[in-house]
């Protein structure tokens, strides 16, 4: 009987070691579901093909949703949704690995349920990385309808499409090329950026002539004051009655600023100018004054500097600086002139690739700008009439799972329950085997005999 | 054979029921009979067989026949075949009282005793050889003369043959008596040896009228095979 338990207690055991040891070596994952509403649409119905007539024919929900089901577990979705999503990101485990056992790998990842009753296909796919799971389901939803609406939709809008991105290439090749000729040659707007230059020329040209003519005139002005100032004594006689004399002093020194001031409005402005009229009468009123006032007798001998000579002096020196400040101004803007002359001479070199590359630009683009709304519109006509038609609706798209999943219960539970069955395997196993009989109705079967009596086994007494 | 002296003539007592650890009373009851109603003759000779030893036999040939005394103070005989061991006079020597009686058979090459337990109506026999190595059973029963004695003095003679393995004179006794028994141990006798041994017996012409099974095991808890 030993024997027998321990045969029992193993065929119990291993079974259910190898359950705990899969319960507790399973990876955990995160589910992601969608569901899919599928409708009996025009596509099942068998067109006839000489007219739009519809026949009687068409397929039943179950093989609806079943085609439905393998256009969504098609191995070359499948390939499109690993190039999307990444195997990287999707299976970080087997990045390296083939094509195939990627597509084998999400494709026993994906689960299709259909719902034949309520002709509802239900999808979940499980990753380790529920935000993976979710946009991968995503994807595959997307991809599904994209190509179903290629298999079952129009062609038309594929062709003309494949057309517009074909311009729109050419389109960006030619804006290309202009704007790296453009970055590598300094240009943004080959028109304004020459007109710019231009009236930058031309206003510089205009500065340098009024700086040239300020200088005339300043040369001018200093050759007269230089003249004044030889005829002006550097010193004057004091008389002891100072205060009067000071007087007639001051007047004359401001008659000879005021004369200066003069000619130095004249040469900016016309004699009938308000200013110069102004300088004119106060010249008459200091002139009058002087006219007044009788001879002075000098009281003294005591002479001092003349302060109508300093005045001319200093107004010698201060148009010596401006005459040196106008030329440097007048020599910078003879540069500067030469430097955009020297830009619009390289523009004008560059003109013609410019507007060779712009062309081709303008050339690329017409035809798109002339071809996208036809195509735009046909995209919307063929939508609504795809909408119409379709018979596939998201009820509900790629949930982001939160709850981490296992096997580890049901592989415990197999564990357990394989040990049950083990065991009894193991008893009746080993009963049948040696041809015992556990119960008398067996023996009666073998014997062809009637069991007189049943006697149920006790333990032996233990010896004394 | 000399002489036969019945038993009798003595106030007899029921042995102690603490003799009995496996058998109930209405197991003896429900044994007999069917035993009984299946038997040939009188009845009175009732053989008790295993295939390979260890089933159990002589315990339920011996409280079988222990109980039996509780039904009737009439003698009864546990005829112990399973020659030289006398298992059977060793047993109840160390647990009852046993009183050598008068009756003797004499055999070539020894003799056959009997003693009776306690005061109690049953009888067991014990073989006394003068030489080892022969077995006198075939003598004893040669021309059931011996048998036909015995059947007189007691009412009921129980016989505890040795097993097939060790054995075949068990099987040949069975043609002598009103019935045979055949003792199956749950989970250990084979079923192909036991058919074996019924098809010897039957072959022998033996009254095989059934078998007991023991050492049977309950894997269902008893209250709930109550309910069931």
């Amino acid at each position: 009987m030993i024997y027998d338990r321990i045969r029992i207690a193993l065929g119990a055991l291993i079974p259910f070691a190898i359950g705990t040891a899969a319960a507790l070596a399973a990876s955990s994952w995160y589910e992601s579901t969608a569901s899919l509403l599928v409708l009996h649409g025009s596509e099942y119905l068998a067109k006839s093909p000489v007219s739009a007539s519809v026949t009687a024919l068409g397929l039943e929900p179950k093989q609806i949703l079943s085609a439905e089901a393998e256009l969504v577990d098609n191995r070359n979705l499948l390939i499109q949704v690993i190039a999307k999503v990444g195997a990287a990101r999707l299976y970080p485990d087997m990045a390296d690995a083939e094509q195939e056992r990627l597509v084998e790998r999400l494709s026993s990842d994906l689960k299709i349920e259909p719902v034949f009753t309520a002709g509802v296909l239900r999808l979940s796919l499980r990753n380790h990385d529920p935000e993976v799971a979710a946009k991968t389901l995503d994807t595959i939803i997307d991809l599904y309808l994209e190509s179903r609406n290629a298999a079952v939709g129009d062609r038309k809008t594929a062709s003309m499409t494949q057309q517009a991105d074909q311009m729109a290439a050419k389109l960006k090749a030619a804006e290309g090329a202009l704007t790296q000729f453009s970055v590598e040659n300094g240009i943004s707007d080959m028109a304004e950026q020459r007109t710019h230059l231009l009236r930058l020329r031309s206003d510089l040209t205009v500065g340098q002539g009024t700086v040239q003519s300020n200088i005339a005139s300043r040369q001018t002005e200093l050759q007269t004051t230089l003249k004044q100032l030889k005829s002006i004594p550097l010193n004057i006689r004091q008389s002891s009655s100072s205060g009067r004399v000071r007087e007639l002093e001051n007047a004359k020194a401001s008659l000879l600023t005021l004369e200066l001031r003069r000619k130095d409005l004249v040469t900016r402005l016309s004699e009938d100018s308000e200013e110069v009229r102004n300088v004119d009468l106060q010249i008459s009123t200091v002139k009058s004054f002087l006219a007044t006032e009788p001879e002075l007798v000098h009281d003294s001998d005591r002479d001092i500097r003349n302060p109508a000579y300093d005045t001319a002096e200093k107004h010698v020196a201060s148009l010596d600086a401006e005459i040196k400040g106008l030329e440097a101004n007048a020599a910078q803007t003879a540069k500067d002139i030469a430097a955009i002359n020297a830009r619009i001479s390289a523009l004008d070199g560059l003109a013609q690739d410019y507007d060779r590359l712009s062309e081709a630009a303008h050339t690329a683009e017409e035809p798109l700008l002339a071809y996208l709304p036809k195509l735009e519109d046909l995209k919307i006509n063929e939508e609504l009439s795809r909408r119409l038609s379709s018979n596939v609706r998201v009820i509900e798209a790629a949930t982001l799972p939160t709850q981490k999943q296992s096997n580890r219960t049901v592989y415990l539970a197999l564990g357990i329950f394989a040990g049950v069955l083990g065991g009894l395997a193991a008893t009746f196993g080993r009963t049948s085997l040696r041809q015992v009989c556990v119960l008398p109705s067996e023996m009666e079967e073998w014997l062809d005999l009637n069991p007189l009596l049943v006697v149920g086994y006790r333990e032996p007494e233990p010896a004394p | 054979m000399n002489y036969l002296v019945p038993v009798g003539g003595r106030q007899t007592e029921e042995l102690d029921s603490r003799l009995v650890r496996f058998l109930k009373p209405k197991d003896a009851s429900q044994l007999i009979h069917r035993i009984q109603h299946s038997a040939r003759d009188s009845g009175k000779v009732v053989e008790f067989i295993g295939p390979h030893g260890g089933e159990g036999t002589s315990t339920i040939a011996r409280e079988f026949a222990i109980l039996m005394t509780q039904r009737s103070n009439r003698p009864i005989l546990l005829l112990d075949l399973d020659i030289p061991i006398n298992g059977h006079r060793d047993w109840f020597a160390e647990n009852t009282n046993l009183i050598s009686t008068s009756i003797k058979v004499v055999i070539p090459h020894g003799r056959l005793m009997f003693h009776r337990v306690g005061s109690s109506p049953l009888v067991i026999s014990e073989l006394v050889l003068d030489r080892r190595g022969i077995n006198p059973l075939n003598d004893l029963i040669v021309g059931r003369q011996t048998l036909d004695q015995l059947r007189d003095v007691f009412s009921l003679i129980i016989a505890d043959a040795p097993p097939l393995k060790e054995s075949f004179e068990g099987v040949a006794f069975s043609a002598h008596a009103d019935a045979t028994v055949m003792v199956i141990e749950a989970e250990k006798t084979r079923a192909p040896v036991a058919q074996d041994l019924s098809e010897r017996l039957k072959d022998m012409g033996a009254q095989l009228v059934g078998f007991v099974f023991n050492k049977r095991r309950y894997y269902v808890p008893d209250y709930l095979y109550r309910e069931l």
